[in-house]
């Protein structure tokens, strides 16, 4: 953690960081997105995506991190989110805690399109933040619960690829959750 | 804005974390990769699981991977819910409602969800339930001649399937459903008796339809014990278990084991002082097989009843049971008063449910047997 080399005056600037996080607190960590945005984060808020933990651990997090895959608008929603769950709430112990976190989490997907929620899908699981993966996920589930299959391939843009003949078997054997 | 399947096909059906590297294959960045489809789909209720299926033949080969149902099994077994089936007017009507956690608080009514209805008749017979799935039995008649039909259900799902007929000129037909969690096969046992002449002989016709084959019917089995069944049967890891009667008059009563992988029957004898009476005192505690019979004369349980009695199998080869004993608590004679009633099963939560014999009304007891009692 201390490096005590003293030499020529490029290398100042490392001492002087490792100086600095002697002195602060809490790190901060630099996010940097695909498209040039940055977020300054406490390093628990980043610990939340594992692929930053790993870096951290293996002490290769340098200050500013880049997140290739992931626009800025996508990551600072994630930030929000994992800013809002650093503490999960334990369900037995602090009931009110959880409500109020569940209902945040309810308001905070309410005003995300589909296509948003499919992007911090795909975020979450490159930065492998489980909490959101899982939330983000069921959120989808819970949008094409009761649509027909016409609708939920309109909204993952798949193609029906079975011949109406195989299309018609598989509804014979499904009747009843068609008929409900 | 299409995603191209094609190339998601070969490499993507096994789950990995890292799976950026098809968002780069694809100039579409919203397609989402399968192992992450494979996930949401975890979170859907059962009914949409089935009609998703129609979506497209790559969702419908996720979703009918052995490994996709074992893990959306083992999640929807974290909230179990109780199966309640009551018949009326010729048909089977199966509802299912949470299992209350903590009854002493929450004593609200609660409401069940209707699933499914099944055609049953005075002829039909429950045959078994095993992880989400149900066996009938209905006898129709076909060019004169009566025939026994299975048919699997499955109420979370909605959707049943009719097996072939019993292999037999005879009209008295037991079966049982069964599961093997090692193959991970599910299996139906049958057997026969003829219905004439006083009381039951013993059983002949002998045989097991193995589930999930491409073609199905039913092979003959050997049993060199032959026995009658009295009542309905248990799956418990792998054996079946059921009382059975030995040789027509002779009135020895007996606990049949049948061990599904290898199709073989063997007896456990029963410990002594254990009389079972009534449909379904054999239960599943903690995974092995247990009895239990009421401490009142004919092991009928009614409001007067004082103690319920459990056995265990300790070890079915040396025929070892150990026994005991709990006691009801006192408000059971106000709650239960003049019903009689029968066991009906047991619950995850070591509850045992019983209910009142031929009642047009349905109502649930249940009592708590504590965990852990057995060395």
């Amino acid at each position: 953690m201390s490096s005590s080399k003293k030499s020529s005056d490029g290398k100042s600037s490392e001492i002087e960081e490792a100086v600095a996080s002697l002195t602060m607190p809490f790190n901060k960590i630099l996010l940097t997105s695909s498209d040039g945005e940055s977020f300054e984060i406490d390093e628990a808020v980043a610990r939340k995506f594992q692929i930053i933990a790993h870096m951290i651990e293996d002490d290769c997090a340098g200050k500013a991190i880049p997140i290739d895959n992931v626009t800025g608008d996508i990551l600072s929603k994630i930030i929000e989110y994992a800013k809002k769950h650093v503490v999960e709430p334990d369900e037995d112990e602090d009931e009110e805690a959880k409500k109020k976190l569940d209902s945040w989490d309810a308001k905070f997907v309410e005003k995300l399109d589909l296509e948003t929620i499919f992007k911090i899908i795909l975020a979450a699981n490159y930065l492998n933040f489980e909490g959101l993966l899982g939330f983000a996920s069921q959120t989808v589930a819970d949008y094409i619960k009761d649509k027909t299959p016409e609708e939920v391939r309109e909204i993952f843009n798949i193609e029906n690829d079975f011949t109406p003949e195989e299309e018609e078997a598989i509804r014979k054997e499904n009747a009843w959750t068609f008929n409900g | 804005m299409k995603t191209r399947r094609q190339d998601v096909s070969e490499d993507a059906l096994t789950i990995s974390r890292q799976s950026s590297t098809s968002i780069d294959r694809r100039e579409n960045s919203e397609a989402i990769p399968t192992d992450l489809i494979f996930e949401i789909l975890l979170k859907l209720p059962a009914k949409s699981i089935a009609r998703c299926r129609c979506v497209s033949k790559l969702w419908s080969s996720i979703l009918l991977r052995p490994d996709f149902t074992e893990l959306f099994l083992t999640r929807s077994s974290t909230l179990p819910q109780l199966l309640f089936s009551f018949e009326k007017t010729g048909e089977l009507f199966f509802f299912t409602a949470p299992q209350i956690q903590n009854p002493d608080e929450n004593s609200s009514l609660v409401s069940p969800s209707y699933h499914m209805k099944v055609p049953f008749d005075r002829t039909s017979q429950i045959c078994g339930h095993i992880r989400g799935l149900l066996c009938l039995t209905h006898l129709r008649v076909l060019k004169g001649r009566k025939e026994t039909v299975p048919m699997i259900c499955n109420p979370s799902t909605g959707q049943a399937l009719p097996l072939p007929k019993v292999k037999t000129r005879r009209v008295k037909v037991r079966s049982f459903l069964v599961y093997d969690p090692i193959e991970k096969q599910f299996k139906v046992l049958s057997m026969t008796w003829p219905c004439y002449g006083n009381g039951e002989k013993n059983c002949e016709e002998y045989q097991i339809l193995t589930l999930g084959t491409q073609t199905l019917s039913w092979r003959m089995i050997d049993c060199c014990l032959p026995h009658h069944p009295a009542h309905d049967g248990i799956c418990i890891d792998g054996c079946l278990y059921y009382q059975a009667m030995v040789g027509p008059l002779s009135g020895i009563s007996t606990i049949v084991c049948f061990d599904v992988r290898s199709e073989k029957f063997s007896f456990v004898k029963k410990a002594r002082g254990m009389v079972l009476y009534g449909q379904s005192a054999l239960v599943n505690y903690e995974g092995r097989l247990g009895a239990i019979q009421s401490d009142e004369l004919h092991g009928i349980i009614t409001g007067q009843t004082r103690s319920l009695e459990l056995w265990v199998l300790v070890d079915a080869e040396k025929h070892e049971w150990s026994r005991h004993v709990y006691a009801l608590p006192p408000m059971w004679k106000n709650v239960v008063a003049e019903a009689e009633l029968n066991i009906v099963g047991r619950t995850s939560t070591n509850e045992i449910v019983l209910s009142r014999h031929y009642s047009s009304v349905l109502s649930m007891f249940s009592t708590t047997i504590p965990r852990g009692t057995q060395s």
